[in-house]
């Protein structure tokens, strides 16, 4: 493939929101819309106030023509976002996220802050958490071994971040650990 | 003991909680850890004030006659006018948190106790001018000045307590061993807290009494002593007239004692109250838990033959018309004004003598005895036909009229009345209200300072209609929005009688928006609805006006039953809820009346209502199909089914908004909106709002979830949920078949009904099924006899021989339709 070097390993970041545009979410219309049949699946004739389930490419670019506005998922609301930073602190094992959550959030917070409640301080704690997490992340890389690396509830984009260098060092440690076992 | 529930108010979240009545009582202001001052309005259920401006946790909270004045953790104290919260100043800053406050009864000086070891006193009118006072090495806890401006009462943390002259900044005497050790930040108070009028103050000592010690001697006059098990005294307060001392004990609740008796009078259970403070001169207890939640509990000392209303009056002669106004409202006032001068009068002598034997008090005073409850009006025999015939006071919050005790003797019926049900619209919020909220769009009015109103009217769909706004000078009340246009009403004033006006939405014949003046003088609309042909206003004088969209009147009748509570239309179709008098138990009852204005054929005339017990009604309206719906105070949303026949009309539960799962793990209340697609909009109201906020709420659906069986939402196919599907399209179907016109089946219609058959039979199916399993035959009998179509009941047999039960396999056979 002609892809440069640092893309065969792995995505980039615009990539990976890119695939997290696919994820549904609700929005309520503006305008009535009628049915859109699309390949992947049939947007439903929006009509408003009733609020629509529909990709988030789509509702991106209806909130952007000013034509939808978006309803916040359930989970990036203040509280909820409050206790997960507690549980993120308290334990060791990274707590629940969707597992896009830090596509979702990153795009939610750049296409429609004004849908958001108290948009700063879930901006603040998204931040918090993720720091949070890249810490553990780093901490949890040290015990890879040849096998398996276990780490729970990991997002795409952290996933993502650590594939080079773990694909890496797992691969070379296979080797060795086969090298040692044919002695 | 009262009987009422106590509806809490969330003021703040948990930690330490203050509160004050204003002096004059009517408003009350509650501080806490959320960093906020919430101004509720006394005797008014609306949403308080908040005013935000500390960036530490307040401790403490005092008032004067015209401003009010916070203190906190962050060091800083700020006073406030009590009429324009929003404006503050800085009074003054200490080096270390703030812990209590006290102003001299002449409002001219503010004491200040904090963490640091002097207690200072600023001017409020010239905050440079400081004292400081410096009674102990240790930090102090509460300041309080004598209502006789003698003294000024310093409790430190070393558990002693030190009174300064008032004038000469001197310490006069400082007493210990009568007050516990406590730090800055706990809740237990070690505060003197003066009696009103006599010089004694009351104060917490370590056996858990409360001492009253004059400052004549400085020796303990008399303690009271709690009941076993009552520890920790967080506050006390003495009521507004010294009779009664208020105690709060931290785990185990509120105790009053009468202080001529020395006995406990009153006893409440409550964990965790911190602060207390009596309504100033009236039976009433509003107290805060370290929860932040704020309980105001009126009629908090049951009356009895030696307790009355008059023992909570004003012990000096006061303007009474002034007085009674601030607590009461414009139509008890018309009541009280005839008894007023004599009751007053007599109180005043009565109180003022020392030695009174309140048990002769009624006799001396007033032609009868009088059993009084404190939210009510007074009403004697002679004012009882006079009472009928004058508006009653519409109810808040309807508590339910008790009559057991004994004591209450001669208490004559209350009458309650339901106040009017505005669906869609909401109270003034600041200078703003929504008049009209539905799934078209929203009418919201704000008010302009010079007078005038602004209208904003705005559509959801805004390719349709593009919104507008306009100003208004009659100050539109009431307004309806459907597709076509907007309908407004404003009620009479002295210069102008009662408005309807209409507005079209799109103005093909530039002159079809319209405007009438109600004929009668003083007659103003109470309701108004709006369908698609119809124009209805109920109003003040008893008529039910109803006109075409064009605005000719159609048809005009006074309503048999009043006063009105609501209208709604649909088509052809009109609504009316009146009062229909008052239960056994005195709730308010409500009837209601269908009409169809084209066939001029009445459905439902004066049916019941069915409210909950204790409850009221908070929206009704039609769905979008045609049928009516309600929505009450318990949460629950209700279909009137049957109501084309007289006599047969039945309110069905159809959703319980306590029973959804979202509701489990968060405080939430559902605003409701209207029921589409057999669906029920609403706006989501987080925690303790009441009411949808601007500027543009998102509605929520709920589908249907008849509350008959307990809610297992992780597994649909269970029995239960089975059972409450079932039952559901049940209901469904009876709506439907209903608004089938015999012989005009459109459809879609007979599409409707037949997959809600479907689904009935499906879901019976899977109900036999388990039966089945569990070999119960009597149930599968039963179920199949449900069933509702016979390629059902074939298929019900095959399930049972399937589990190889032919007995029961033959006895449906039976069942089948003669083939």
């Amino acid at each position: 493939m002609a892809l440069p070097r640092e893309l065969e390993a792995t995505f980039s970041p615009e990539e990976i929101e890119f695939l997290a545009g696919n994820e549904y979410i609700d929005i309520v219309p503006l305008e009535t819309m009628d049915q859109l049949p699309l390949v992947s699946a049939t947007i439903p004739i929006m009509k408003p106030p009733k609020k629509c389930r529909v990709p988030l490419w789509l509702a991106l670019e209806l909130k952007r023509q000013h034509r939808a506005r978006i309803a916040p998922p359930e989970w990036l609301d203040l509280s909820n976002l409050e206790s997960l930073r507690e549980q993120e602190m308290e334990m060791d094992m990274f707590s629940k996220l969707p597992f896009r959550w830090l596509e979702t959030a990153h795009l939610l917070l750049n296409a429609c802050p004004d849908d958001i409640e108290d948009v700063e301080e879930v901006r603040r704690i998204l931040l918090t958490i993720r720091e949070a997490r890249q810490s553990k992340a780093r901490a949890g890389l040290e015990a890879v071994n040849e096998v398996q690396l276990a780490l729970d509830n990991l997002g795409a984009m952290e996933i993502n971040e650590i594939r080079p260098l773990f694909r890496e060092t797992m691969n070379r440690m296979r080797k060795i650990v086969q090298v040692s076992e044919e002695e | 003991m009262a009987g009422n529930r106590l509806v809490p108010r969330y003021a703040h979240t948990d930690g330490l909680t203050r509160l004050a009545y204003t002096v004059d009582g009517t408003f009350l202001l509650t501080v806490g850890s959320n960093l906020v001052i919430r101004k509720f309005q006394v005797g008014s259920d609306e949403e308080p004030e908040s005013i935000d401006n500390h960036q530490d946790p307040i401790t403490g909270i005092a008032v004067s006659k015209t401003h009010f004045c916070t203190c906190s953790e962050d060091a800083t104290i700020c006073i406030y006018p009590i009429n324009n919260s929003s404006e503050h100043t800085l009074l003054a800053r200490t080096t270390l948190p703030v812990r209590d406050i006290a102003y001299s009864i002449d409002g001219d000086w503010i004491a200040i106790a904090s963490d640091e070891t002097a207690v200072k006193l600023v001017n409020t009118k010239e905050p440079t001018q400081i004292h400081s006072l410096r009674p102990s090495k240790t930090s102090n806890k509460h300041v309080s000045f004598s209502p006789n401006e003698k003294f000024l009462a310093i409790s430190s943390c070393n558990g002693i307590l030190y009174f300064y002259d008032n004038q000469s900044r001197s310490l006069l005497k400082f007493l210990t061993n009568t007050i516990l050790s406590v730090e800055g930040d706990s809740d237990l108070t070690s505060k003197a807290i003066w009696h009103p009028s006599d010089g004694t103050f009351a104060v917490a000592n370590s056996e858990n009494q409360v001492a009253i010690l004059s400052t004549d001697d400085w020796l303990a006059l008399y303690k009271l002593t709690p009941k076993e098990n009552y520890s920790s005294i967080t506050d006390i307060a003495w009521s507004s007239n010294g009779r009664f001392l208020a105690a709060s004990f931290r785990d185990k609740g509120i105790l009053i004692w009468d202080t001529l008796s020395k006995e406990i009078v009153s006893e409440h259970h409550y964990s965790n109250v911190v602060a207390l403070a009596w309504q100033p001169f009236a039976n009433v207890l509003s107290f805060t838990t370290n929860q932040g939640v704020l309980y105001n509990c009126p009629e908090v000392i049951p009356f009895s033959g030696s307790i009355t209303e008059a023992d909570f009056q004003k012990s000096t002669q006061l303007t009474n018309g002034h007085k009674k106004r601030v607590i009461l409202d414009e139509d008890e006032e018309e009541l009280y004004r005839n008894q007023n001068t004599n009751e007053n009068a007599a109180a005043a002598a009565d109180i003022t003598n020392g030695e009174e034997d309140f048990g002769d008090f009624n006799e001396n005073a007033l032609d009868d005895p009088l059993d009084l409850d404190g939210d009510s009006y007074m009403v004697n025999e002679d004012e009882l036909e006079v009472a009928k015939k004058r508006k009653a006071r519409p109810i808040h919050g309807h508590q339910p009229v008790s009559f057991e005790d004994g004591a209450r003797k001669r208490r004559l019926l209350q009458f309650a009345v339901h106040k009017p049900v505005y669906a869609g619209s909401t109270p003034w919020q600041g200078n703003r209200r929504y008049l009209c909220l539905n799934l078209v769009g929203c009418i919201w009015t704000v008010q302009q300072d010079d007078g005038h109103n602004t209208i904003t009217v705005e559509f959801h769909d805004e390719s349709n209609h593009r919104k507008y706004h306009f100003p208004d000078d009659q100050r539109f009340e009431l307004a309806c929005l459907d597709e076509e246009g907007a309908l407004f009403s404003a009620p009479a004033t002295e210069q102008s009688p009662g408005v309807i006006y209409y507005k079209p939405h799109v103005d093909w014949s530039r002159r079809s928006e319209w405007a009438l003046m109600l004929p009668m003088e003083d007659e103003s609309p109470i309701s108004i609805a709006l369908s698609s042909s119809v124009v209805v206003v109920c109003t003040t004088s008893g008529y039910v006006r109803i006109y075409s969209r064009t605005g000719f009147p159609i048809s005009i009748y006074r309503s048999k039953q009043l006063p009105f509570v609501a209208c709604s239309a649909y088509k052809d179709l009109v609504l009316i809820v009146a009062n229909g008098g008052a239960a056994a138990d005195g709730t308010p009852q409500l009837v209601y009346t269908i009409e169809d204005i084209s066939k001029n054929y009445v459905y439902q005339s004066n049916d019941g209502l069915a409210l909950p017990p204790a409850g009221e009604l908070l929206s009704i309206f039609f769905s979008d199909v045609g049928d009516p719906y309600m929505y009450d105070s318990d949460g629950v949303l209700l279909a009137l089914l049957h109501w084309r026949t007289p006599g047969q009309a039945k309110w069905v539960p159809v959703l319980d908004t306590n029973e959804l799962e979202r509701r489990k793990s968060r405080q939430e209340s559902y605003w409701p909106v209207t029921v589409a697609d057999n669906q029920f909009h609403c706006i989501l109201l987080k925690g303790s709002a009441r009411y949808p906020y601007f500027p543009r709420p998102m509605f929520t659906e709920f589908p249907f979830r008849i509350p008959c069986t307990v809610m297992t939402p992780d597994a649909p196919t269970s029995v239960p949920s089975l059972e409450e599907l079932q039952l559901r399209n049940v209901i469904l179907l009876t709506l439907t078949e209903e608004a089938i016109d015999e012989g005009n089946v459109s459809q879609e219609q007979q599409l409707q009904v037949t997959k809600l058959e479907a689904n009935i039979d499906k879901a019976l199916l899977q109900l036999i099924q388990k039966a089945c399993t569990e070999e119960k035959l009597e149930r599968v009998l039963e179920l199949t006899k449900s069933l509702r179509r016979t390629p059902s009941i074939l298929a019900a047999q095959k399930i049972a021989l399937h589990h190889s039960l032919t007995q029961i396999a033959e006895k449906i056979g039976t069942l089948l339709p003669a083939a």
